[in-house]
């Protein structure tokens, strides 16, 4: 009876140590995912919600998210495309929220109590092209948008950009072709 | 091609995102000053939306931001909830459900006396001869709303017996128990218990027949 107990008590260390080199293989693999997909993260928020402490939130809680699912995720080399995908949700949610949030405060404040721009990087990108350019953003619609934000990022081909999204060259030209058009008309 | 086809094809063209037009728009656009001068136009448009874009996106990384994703992943990491086995939820779930049963059945318990402000007095004993007591009618007044639910009524003394009557039925009942010392038959059968039906067991046996005798029938033809 003494050995089986003895036994029984070696396979749960023996399966404990081995889940716990698992998950440290899968941290280690995140982790050197991350130095290459947490700068992306934060440009996707930043190209969404155009303000860097919420973007740092957002790719945050992206990063967090796709660490906790990351074993789930069947296929490895699509993670840059997985965490794209949820970052720019989490981002729109993020703005969708900050525009009710501003709707309803707007209708409650008189304008003179409007908070003015805080710093000088705020007052250069309040600037009226800039605003502009970025309620122009706003109304184009998601799939348009994201492929807008993916292809100004330095550094991302046209090829890497329909790598993370999944989709041809052609149909990321097609969609860049139409963003950049319907920008230019309501720029105009 | 005319100044409108050169300058719906100049907007093509840059937001292809290619800044040459092709040959035809750049022979249309040499000669025509107001296409040239729409070509610049739109060329600085889609220059500005490109740096707009891009000075827009291409921010600096913060650099709390690696270091706080591992901090928060962490924090995930750590064992947060090995102090509640895998049972511990169940057993919550059952006991919060038998906490909730047991508050119904307390409350179920005390409502009764409750209620007894709301009942009012249908009748008293039938001993005290008296009618029962009944909430004065205006006449010529609306009855007061009915109940569908009997009413108990209260009990003036331990040793009364209880009668229940039906909210719509009160007032006859009333009448009813006025009159029952007139008709001294009918209190008297209030007074007894009503006498049990009881059937005679019945008696199974078998079935006796007498033996058959056969007779030929008379006055029949005979082959």
């Amino acid at each position: 009876m003494q050995e089986l107990v003895l036994i029984q008590s070696g396979r749960t260390l023996e399966r404990e140590s081995a889940r716990e080199i698992a998950r440290s293989r899968l941290n280690h693999e995140f982790e050197c995912r991350l130095a290459e997909c947490g700068p992306l993260a934060f440009r996707i928020a930043q190209g969404v919600l155009r303000n860097s402490a919420d973007a740092e939130d957002v790719a945050q809680e992206a990063l967090l998210r796709a660490f906790q699912k990351f074993d789930r995720l069947q296929d490895v080399t699509r993670f840059r495309a997985w965490l794209v995908r949820i970052t720019f949700r989490l981002a729109l949610d993020r703005w969708r929220s900050a525009r009710r949030r501003e709707r309803r405060e707007t209708e409650w404040s008189r304008p003179e109590q409007r908070r003015a721009p805080a710093s000088t990087e705020e007052i250069v990108a309040s600037s009226e092209f800039q605003g502009r350019l970025e309620r122009a953003l706003e109304g184009l619609p998601e799939k348009l948008r994201l492929v807008l934000i993916l292809a100004a990022i330095q550094g991302y081909a046209l090829e890497e950009v329909a790598d993370m999204l999944g989709v041809p060259i052609g149909t990321v030209k097609s969609r860049l072709f139409f963003a950049r058009k319907q920008l230019a008309e309501k720029l105009r | 091609m005319n100044c409108k086809q050169c300058q719906e094809q100049i907007r093509k063209t840059l937001a292809a995102g290619s800044e040459l037009p092709t040959a035809e728009v750049f022979a249309h656009q040499s000669s025509c000053p107001l296409c040239s001068e729409f070509y610049d136009a739109q060329l600085n448009l889609f220059q500005a939306v490109d740096a707009g874009l891009r000075s827009l996106v291409n921010h600096p990384v913060p650099p709390s931001l690696l270091p706080g994703v591992c901090a928060r992943m962490d924090e995930k990491n750590l064992p947060q909830r090995d102090w509640i086995p895998g049972w511990g939820y169940a057993a919550v779930a059952a006991a919060a459900i038998l906490a909730v049963s047991v508050v119904f059945a307390l409350r179920r318990q005390v409502s009764p006396p409750s209620l007894q402000g709301n009942t009012t007095v249908a009748s008293r004993s039938v001993a005290n001869r008296h009618p029962a007591t009944q909430p004065p009618r205006k006449p010529g007044g609306v009855a007061p709303t009915t109940r569908v639910k009997p009413v108990v009524a209260a009990v003036s003394s331990a040793a009364a017996p209880e009668v229940i009557v039906l909210a719509e039925e009160r007032q006859a009942f009333a009448e009813f128990v006025a009159e029952v010392p007139e008709r001294r038959e009918v209190a008297l059968a209030l007074t007894q218990p009503a006498q049990a039906a009881t059937d005679a067991p019945v008696e199974i046996a078998f079935l006796q027949i007498k033996e058959v005798e056969v007779k030929p029938l008379e006055g029949t033809p005979r082959e």
